[in-house]
């Protein structure tokens, strides 16, 4: 089998000649053939746990890496262009019949649990199943409430019977079917922290568990069988997860050769990975992006001309630069680049002081008193811009309030822990002016949440934001399947909120991935860390003497 | 007479402060028989201890021993000797014992480990015998029952029972010489009694010579055979007990007599020498006793005097103008002024 | 001393109770709670949030969570971490045994250098190298623990690498308990592979207080080294170092054992930011993350591991102080 090296749309290349996404490296590659590609181990850091693999119980984004990429596998899989293509299902289909819809999954025949047992459709209906009756006890409950059921019609056949809407594929994509006959038995009250999770995962996928030291490490083993049509044997015998919270200590990590690939390089450390010569460094575009948060509530932000005012206001371009050392891009629009329905004719708003400066005099903030902070009817223009406790946030703060200040607005920074963070603005009584968090959505946008007018407001209404011409919008997308007709509407929903400015919009994250160079073909993007963790191979005569190298 | 077993000539040690130099004891020598008891007497301050250290070697920086001194026992002189050297010989040879039982003993081992450890280091004896040796010797130092005893750490011992402990230690290896220094000075006076007469019915039995300090006249003469006076780190006046007792020569010794509670003689306070010890920073000049002395004319403050006589020796111009032994000053020499 | 000692746990219980409802309502009364950690994150929603509330019984009257949470903590039920969705005795079981053996490791080199150090420091008094290892001790312990760990990892684990003919003994692994290559050692193989990786963070938690151990022996032992008993050791002809290490170390521990004592809340407070730093599977990695995430349960029985910890290193302490001193008798 000839593996093609999926080449990532969005991956910066810094330094082409070393870069694993760039072309010429690929046939640099040609060379070592594919036989002798096999073996070794990967190490990998990450900044924090993996709490469990088990997908009734996690919520964290590793674990979700882990099961869908390493350990288990999903029905279905987003690829490069963010399309659904079949994985653990060979193929779908669906029936409509007006509110009632089937959808279908055939699975292959030859995909087996690591203990031996096959893969069957009975393991998808029971996790189909579970998930329901754990309601909302399981974290993502929300991503099945248009699914009412399942019937098994085969061993690898299962019906679903769902409402139609759009991105209806979508939950299967991240959810792994979880054995049955391992989990079947297990109460519902305790399957959420059945030992299963951390213990004594069995999964299905291209690794096998071999080892979970909590606080330590992962340890997962090539599945030697794992089918051809899934992708094969993976190259490297063993994947370690290893969890790192320091950046520093990971870095010495991969500096010494502990590490294969440091996950999550702080934009400080970039440069000292490129310069090294026995590691590069992946850029790649995330589902991340930056935003502040005006708390409208507030008789300063309740104007969007001031908002607007905001926005001009602030030098994203340079904040970029200074906190993100450029990577990053000017964020506009809640919905990404990546995202199908981006709007990309928009454009940032410019930093244009003086158009700030028009915008706030004319919406009646002038500085009458002459100490450089406008005022409107005894209300100053100050207030306080919160985050939680976190370097380049900090940062962020410390730029937003320089700027502002030039066009006469006050900013008091103030960092929270995280957790006082989170139940400040989500708290009732929304007591804060605004804060600074980053958002990381799902491929299927649920905007309502946040900009959606309503009554009680739900936990991310802390904007505050309300226009009716949105909620059409919002509801109309949400119930459109056809993306011909939902792209207008989409458009104008950025539109609206560009010109609104519920939130100013940052930047767009870009990590940085440090890696060894002797791991090769590894390939990260919009769809997370471990998507191509099949394809790494690590050069033959660099390989640490661990195991003995097992030939396929 | 049989050659001295220790003799010391011109011991000068001195304290040296920055540019102090403190001349604590000036010019000490004495001589020690076999079986014989030397006892140095005078008031605190006179340099009694730090003569007994500097034969023991135990003196530290900044007290050092000054070239041309001499300390001999038998015909070899210790002030030349190593310290590796020093250290067979202490608590070997040549044992000391010390003011305070209570301080002296280490409070974090049992006696007999304490008493056993010279033997195991000197005899090179292994733990059962140099325990036996223990138990033996606080038999020997009167201990009711000691082999109980010998796992008795000190506090749970007397003051007088702890002091029997040092002394079996000092003697745990039979000892030519042992050094007494204010062995009794910190116990009850029924106690001083018993540890005086243990020293000298142990001196008999081992034949040891022994040094014997006290700052109380009274107590020397019971065990000693000839007394050193030391007054301003010297002797002062040296003889025989009994001779020194009916026939003081220096008035510094006259004065201590006249201190000492007598039974004849009923007072309601018993006198004292006028004036201070002086203190070794500036010992006065002339004769080191002339601002206390009640005979002191002027020669006495210009020259010092020199240890003169044959058996019985005295540092006093009395000696060579006896007839000045005339109070010159009001009132009795010694009188309470 | 066994009736002693006896009582003494026996008093420490209604002391950890009070140190526990502290704890207790001081991690209550911090904004949050623990369904806070799905608070900002854009899978969950808002139904999903308040059912784990209700759950989790965080609805409920502080009091009636207090009292179920004491009934269940006093029959030896420590209950289920919420964020880990794991039973936190399992979890304990997995962490204790590395910060034990972390911070026994610094606690045995505090000791063992700074005694060391002090003697040596107290025997050499104002020598040159008395003068040095007063003010490299000043220095160290003047250093903030977890900027000295990240310094160690920065020169033994990163450094080290970089330069050619750094000596192989003094480059260390920067984090973890064992290499990846762990399971496929010998029995040797893995005992050295452990203790290479404990070298570095054990002298980061322990070097502070070594330095400070260093200077209360010195100041001990030079008080000791003037006492009557010394002169008499010496007086007896026993040798120079054996005055010291026997006669006179015994005596100068007294002070130094009380010390034990008071730097075990230290050092494990220290091992908070240590196995921080060098990703070390301990307790005060979890104590932080189940603070954070106002995992309630587990930081109560972490909370209760600590106290504990501290308690029986102070009943420690004077168990080793009556072994040492024998006027030491308790009652
Ligand atoms: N180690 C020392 N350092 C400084 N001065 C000392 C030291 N030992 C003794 N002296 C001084 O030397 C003098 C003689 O002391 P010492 O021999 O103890 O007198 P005595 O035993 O006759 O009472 C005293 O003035 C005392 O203060
Ligand atoms: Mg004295």
């Amino acid at each position: 089998m000839r593996r093609a090296l999926k080449l990532v749309a969005l991956v910066a290349c810094v330094t082409a000649c070393i870069d694993a996404g760039d072309r010429s490296r690929e046939n640099d590659d040609a060379p070592v053939p594919e036989e002798l590609r096999f073996g070794g181990t990967a190490v990998v850091g990450f900044l924090a746990e993996a709490s469990s693999m088990n997908e009734f119980a996690s919520n964290d984004i590793n674990s979700d890496e882990l099961q869908s990429y390493v350990l288990f596998t999903t029905l279905v899989r987003y690829d490069e262009d963010l399309q659904l293509v079949p994985y653990l299902a060979e193929s779908w289909e669906t029936t409509s019949d007006g509110e009632q819809r089937t959808l279908t999954f055939h699975l292959r025949h030859a995909v087996k649990w690591h203990d031996g047992a096959p893969t069957t459709a009975y393991d998808v209906a029971f996790t189909f199943d579970r998930i329901k009756a754990l309601g909302r006890l399981f974290p993502r409950a929300a991503s099945f409430s248009n699914y009412d059921s399942a019937v098994v019609q085969d061993s690898f056949t299962v019906t679903f019977f769902l409402k139609p809407h759009p991105g209806f594929l979508d939950p299967w994509s991240f959810t792994s079917p979880m054995p049955q006959h391992i989990l079947g038995d297990v109460p519902l009250a305790e399957l959420q922290q059945d030992p299963f999770g951390s213990v004594s995962p069995v999964g299905n996928g291209p690794f096998r568990f071999v080892e979970h030291r909590p606080g330590d490490r992962w340890v997962f083993e090539a599945t030697t069988d794992f089918p051809e049509a899934l992708g094969g044997r993976p190259y490297v015998d063993r994947l370690v997860y290893r969890i790192i919270p320091e950046p520093t200590t990971m870095l010495a990590e991969l500096m010494s050769g502990e590490l294969d690939v440091y996950l999550g390089v702080a934009p400080s450390q970039v440069e000292q990975v490129e310069s090294s010569p026995t590691a590069r460094v992946l850029r790649y575009e995330t589902r991340i992006y930056a935003f502040i948060n005006w708390n409208a509530r507030r008789p300063l932000f309740a104007d969007p001309a001031v908002r607007r005012a905001l926005t001009l206001g602030i030098d994203r371009e340079r904040l970029v630069e200074a906190v993100r050392y450029g990577m990053g891009e000017v964020a506009y629009s809640p919905l990404p680049p990546y995202h199908w329905a981006h709007n990309s004719q928009l454009q940032p708003l410019p930093y244009d002081p003086d158009s700030a400066r028009a915008l706030l005099d004319a919406a009646g903030w002038v500085d009458s008193d002459g100490d450089g902070v406008r005022e409107r009817d005894g209300d100053r223009a100050s207030f306080e811009l919160i985050t939680n406790s976190n370097p380049v946030r900090e940062d962020v703060l410390e730029i937003v309030a320089s700027d502002l200040a030039t066009v006469g607005v006050e900013v008091i920074p103030r960092v929270l822990e995280a957790q006082t963070l989170g139940a400040t603005i989500t708290g009732s009584d929304r007591d804060f002016d605004a804060f600074v968090l980053g958002w990381g959505p799902q491929f299927e946008q649920n905007d309502r949440r946040i900009f959606g007018c309503a009554t009680p407001e739900g936990l991310f209404h802390w904007a505050g934001y309300c226009n009716p011409r949105v909620d059409e919008l919002l509801d109309r997308v949400a119930s459109l399947e056809d993306r011909a007709q939902a792209l207008p509407l989409w458009f104008e929903y950025q539109e609206i909120i560009q010109r609104d400015q519920p939130y100013t919009f940052l930047y767009y994250e870009t990590r940085a991935i440090g890696i060894k160079n002797r791991l090769r073909a590894v390939e990260m993007d919009v769809r997370g860390t471990l998507i191509n963790v099949n394809d790494w191979w690590i050069e033959p005569g660099s390989r640490r003497q661990i195991a003995a190298s097992r030939s396929p | 007479m049989s050659p001295p077993i220790l003799t010391v000539e011109q011991l000068r040690t001195y304290i040296h402060r920055g540019e102090q130099t403190l001349r604590a004891v000036d010019g000490v020598s004495l001589s020690l028989h076999a079986g014989e008891t030397l006892g140095i007497v005078g008031e605190s301050g006179c340099g009694k201890s730090l003569t007994c250290l500097s034969i023991m070697g135990l003196i530290e920086e900044p007290v050092r021993i000054e070239p041309g001194s001499s300390i001999r026992l038998h015909d070899r002189e210790l002030s030349e000797l190593s310290l590796r050297e020093l250290e067979t010989i202490r608590g070997n040879e040549i044992s000391m014992i010390f003011q305070e039982p209570m301080t002296s003993l280490n409070p974090v081992w049992t006696v007999g480990d304490q008493i056993a450890e010279p033997v195991r280091i000197h005899r090179r004896a292994d733990a059962g015998e140099a325990r036996a040796r223990a138990i033996e010797m606080l038999e020997l130092v009167g201990f009711p029952n000691p082999e109980e005893r010998v796992d008795s750490y000190p506090h749970e011992l007397s003051g007088g029972m702890q002091q029997r402990a040092m002394i079996a230690m000092a003697l745990a290896c039979e000892p030519a010489v042992l050094i007494a220094d204010e062995p009794t000075t910190a116990l009850d006076v029924t106690i001083q009694a018993e540890i005086i007469d243990l020293l000298a019915d142990l001196q008999r039995r081992l034949g040891m010579a022994m040094i014997f300090v006290s700052h109380d006249l009274g107590v020397v003469s019971q065990i000693a055979d000839r007394v050193a006076v030391m007054y301003a780190g010297q002797v002062v006046e040296e003889g025989d007990v009994g001779d020194m007792f009916r026939r003081p020569r220096h008035p510094y010794t006259e004065g201590l007599l006249r201190c000492l509670p007598r039974l004849d003689r009923k007072v309601a306070r018993l006198p004292v020498i006028p004036g201070d010890v002086p203190s070794p920073r500036d010992w006065p000049g002339g004769c080191r006793f002339h601002p206390r002395c009640a005979y002191a004319w002027e020669r006495c403050l210009s020259a010092a005097p020199a240890l003169t006589g044959e058996e019985h020796l005295s540092r006093c111009w009395l000696e060579e103008e006896p007839e000045r032994r005339v109070p010159s000053r009001a009132g009795e020499p010694g009188a309470d002024s | 001393m066994t009736s002693y000692l006896l009582r003494r746990l026996l008093y420490a219980v209604p002391l950890l109770w009070g140190i526990l409802t502290l704890v207790f309502f001081i991690m209550h009364a911090a904004p949050g709670d623990p369904s806070a950690m799905y608070l900002l994150n854009p899978n969950v929603s808002q139904e999903v949030v308040e059912q784990i509330r209700s759950n989790w019984g965080l609805d409920e009257p502080l009091a009636v969570q207090y009292w179920s949470w004491l009934v269940n903590f006093a029959s030896g039920d420590f209950g289920l971490s919420l964020a880990q969705q794991r039973p936190i005795s399992a979890i304990l079981a997995d962490r204790i045994p590395n910060t034990l053996l972390l911070s026994g490791t610094a606690l045995v080199l505090i000791f063992l250098i700074g005694i060391a150090l002090g003697v040596i420091q107290a025997v050499r008094q104002y020598s040159t190298l008395d003068n040095v290892l007063t003010f490299g001790a000043l220095l160290i312990y003047s250093m903030p623990t977890f900027w000295l760990g990240l310094m160690l990892i920065l020169i033994f684990a990163h450094l080290s690498y970089q330069i050619d003919g750094w000596p192989e003994l003094l480059r260390f692994p920067a984090s973890g308990t064992t290499s990846i290559q762990y399971d496929m050692l010998g029995f040797f193989g893995k005992l050295g592979d452990r203790i290479h990786h404990l070298i570095l963070p054990a002298f980061a938690l322990g070097v502070g207080s070594a330095a400070s151990v260093a200077r209360y022996t010195r100041s001990s032992m030079l008080e000791v080294i003037r006492q009557d008993y010394i002169r008499t050791a010496r007086a007896k002809g026993v040798p120079g170092h054996r005055v010291i290490m026997k006669h006179a170390l015994r005596n100068a521990m007294l002070p130094i054992i009380t010390l034990l004592g008071l730097y075990l809340p230290f050092l494990l407070s220290g091992s908070v930011l240590v196995e921080y730093v060098f990703a070390w599977p301990g307790m005060g990695d979890t104590i932080i993350k189940a603070i954070l995430q106002r995992d309630y349960p587990l930081v109560m029985a972490t909370s209760f591991v600590f106290a504990v910890m501290v308690v029986i290193g102070n009943l420690l302490a004077d168990v080793l102080y009556a072994v040492v001193d024998p006027r030491i008798r308790y009652e």
